[in-house]
């Protein structure tokens, strides 16, 4: 028996009226089942909140493109189980910044995947955790007035994890933009940045529409720092960075290691640690 | 004790255990003013650094130097610069004395105030600096252990090349250098036998150095130029073979203890060769055909000044010469 659940809350205002506030919270346990969420409020300022929390205890459970648009949203998501799938929790796209927004995800079982995370806009804040043999797409925190302050964190536990693996449809880990940060951490033997696959004009500064393939780790800014720490038997891939003054920094412990990376550009520095 | 042996051991095995193997490491940077560092520790691990571009800094450190120091066997790294103003180091820490666990390290650099330095502890490691452009600087530091290779080679003008090398038996520095105002100082002062010294200059108005206090030393110059300037000093029973291909250049050539040889040939014009000698059973006598069996001062050319001083019992000596103008004094007290 599949179960839908439809959470969409539309709230469309004009910058000139000040705040709304939504809340929508989804639990379901079982198989099969699929989670729908929208919320919509846009507006210019940033103590509006939309707020969403989504529970789903089973296996082979969906979340469907959770979407938030505006400032201050807050987006949980929590998967208990094996074989599930969040397909494209967005904050914002193109034209439709977020701001100070959080992604929350915590995926506990093998098999879980997320397709897509992305962020669009400013001091955005993207968590992962998963727990399991997990892979993790996050094609994020971009947009058409450039970003900064963003933040990515992407712990995985339990070996055989990825980030970047799932297709060639999104970058593997993705940040476009000014002062934001990576962080990445992957325990048990791991990939990030499983494949160098990237569209012609890669390595020019471009906006996500065109940039919607590969499976690296992408910083194109200035002041960004990217820092991945493993341990097992792991590999980082087309680890990037376009811009000035960025850091990478890898810390890989265990034996069988590979680190690869790439910076392109004045006063960036580049780490890589194995013992 | 039973009990307490078999603690130590898998005490011993664990602690070999906790030392990675196999890491690979790439870091590839194009731009200006970038840095650059990789560190490692344990077995068969590799490091490449490659940066494009002025003003950057290339660092690989494998194993761990001071105290709490952690070895790092069979182990390779490389740097690779091109651009000006470029610093490229590599550290090794190799985990035994004799040559058992080799360890690789290359340095390239294209461009102009570059540098390059590898230093590395123990032995077995082999150390290459490539280099072209002017002014620039290789520098090779080996300390203890057996079995240490540095190579250099440099194009250009005004380069330096320095190796420092301290440890035991068989050191080997191959320094070549092409181009004009460059210097080479050799210091293997240090090494306790077999030190090798081969040096191929091509240019003019080049300097070289070189100091070996162990037995059996060699030193190997072959020198294509003029107005070089040649200073080697072997302080143990040593080989000297010294070629030199042009005009005014000069070469002093100091060896203490006993049983040294030299063999040398001068080709060309107003060349000085001054030799001293001090201890009994030196020789420079031309008595042999092989490369270090040729003992004697050889000089085909005009207006050449040999000198050479035996201070002690039991000394052989012989200069032949073939053109106009040249002057020979030798000296046995």
């Amino acid at each position: 028996m599949e179960k839908f659940t439809i959470l969409f809350v539309a709230m469309f205002l004009t910058s000139g009226i000040a705040f709304a506030q939504n809340s929508a919270t989804s639990t379901t346990t079982g198989n099969d089942n699929e989670a729908i969420i929208d919320q919509l409020f846009q507006s210019g300022a940033s103590s509006d909140i939309n707020q969403a929390t989504t529970v789903q205890m089973g296996n082979d459970n969906k979340i469907l493109a959770p979407n938030q648009v505006g400032a201050g949203n807050v987006l949980v998501i929590e998967q208990i189980g094996s074989e599930n799938i969040i397909d494209r929790g967005e904050q914002g796209f193109n034209g439709w910044p977020s701001f100070d927004g959080s992604i929350i995800i915590m995926q506990n079982g093998d098999g879980n995947g997320i397709w897509d995370s992305d962020q669009a806009g400013s001091n955005n804040a993207l968590t992962i955790n998963q727990d399991g043999d997990d892979f993790a797409n996050v094609d994020a925190q971009i947009s058409s007035e450039g970003g900064s302050g963003n933040k990515i964190t992407i712990d995985q536990l339990g070996g055989s994890n990825f980030v970047g693996e799932y297709s060639h449809n999104g970058a593997g880990a993705y940040q476009e933009g000014d002062g934001n940060e990576m962080d990445i951490d992957q325990a048990g033997g791991a990939q990030a940045g499983v494949t160098d696959y990237l569209v012609s004009g890669a390595t020019e500064k471009f906006f996500r529409g065109s940039i919607e393939n590969g499976q690296g780790l992408i910083q194109f800014g200035n002041n960004n720092m990217l820092t991945i720490s493993q341990n097992g038997a792991s590999t980082v891939t087309f680890m990037v960075q376009e811009g000035s003054s960025n850091i990478a920094t890898v810390n890989q412990t265990d034996d069988l290691n590979t680190a690869s990376t790439l910076q392109i550009g004045d006063f960036n520095a580049a780490g890589i640690t194995q013992n | 004790m039973k009990k307490l042996t078999i603690l130590l051991v898998a005490m011993l095995f664990t602690a070999g255990m906790a030392f990675a193997q196999d890491n690979s490491a790439d870091t590839n940077q194009s731009g200006n003013n970038n840095e650059a560092e990789v560190e490692q520790t344990g077995m068969s691990n590799t490091a490449e650094a490659s940066q494009t571009g002025n003003q950057n800094d290339a660092y690989i450190q494998q194993g761990n130097f001071g105290g709490g120091a952690v070895q790092s066997n069979f182990a390779e790294a490389d740097i690779e610069q091109i651009g000006n103003q470029n610093d490229a180091t590599i550290s090794q820490r190799q985990g035994f004395s004799s040559g058992t666990a080799v360890s690789e390290h290359y340095i390239y650099q294209d461009g102009l105030r570059n540098e390059a330095s590898l230093t590395t502890f123990n032995g077995g490691n082999f150390g290459d600096i490539e280099q072209l452009g002017n002014d620039n600087w290789a520098k090779g530091r080996q300390s203890v252990g057996s079995d240490n290779d540095v190579q250099v080679y440099q194009d250009g003008n005004t380069n330096r090349a320095d190796v420092n090398q301290l440890g035991s038996e068989n050191a080997l520095s191959d320094i070549s250098q092409v181009g004009n105002a460059n210097e080479t100082t050799v210091d293997q002062s240090a090494t306790s036998g077999n030190a090798q010294f081969l040096e191929n200059t091509t240019g003019n108005n080049n300097n070289v150095t070189g100091v070996q206090y162990s037995t059996w030393a060699k030193v190997d110059l072959l020198i294509n130029g003029n107005q070089n300037t040649v200073d080697t000093e072997q302080d143990r029973t040593g080989k000297a073979s010294m070629d030199f291909y042009g005009n005014s250049n000069t070469m002093t050539v100091f060896q203490g203890f006993d049983r040294n040889e030299i063999g040398s040939t001068v080709t060309g014009n107003s060349n000085v060769i001054t030799v001293n000698q001090y201890g009994i059973n030196n020789d420079i006598v031309l008595d042999g055909s092989g490369h270090w069996d040729r003992d004697g001062v050889d000089i085909l050319g005009n207006n050449n000044t040999v000198t050479i001083d035996q201070l002690s019992d039991m000394n052989r000596a012989s200069s032949v010469i073939d053109g106009n103008g040249n002057t020979s004094a030798i000296n046995q007290n």
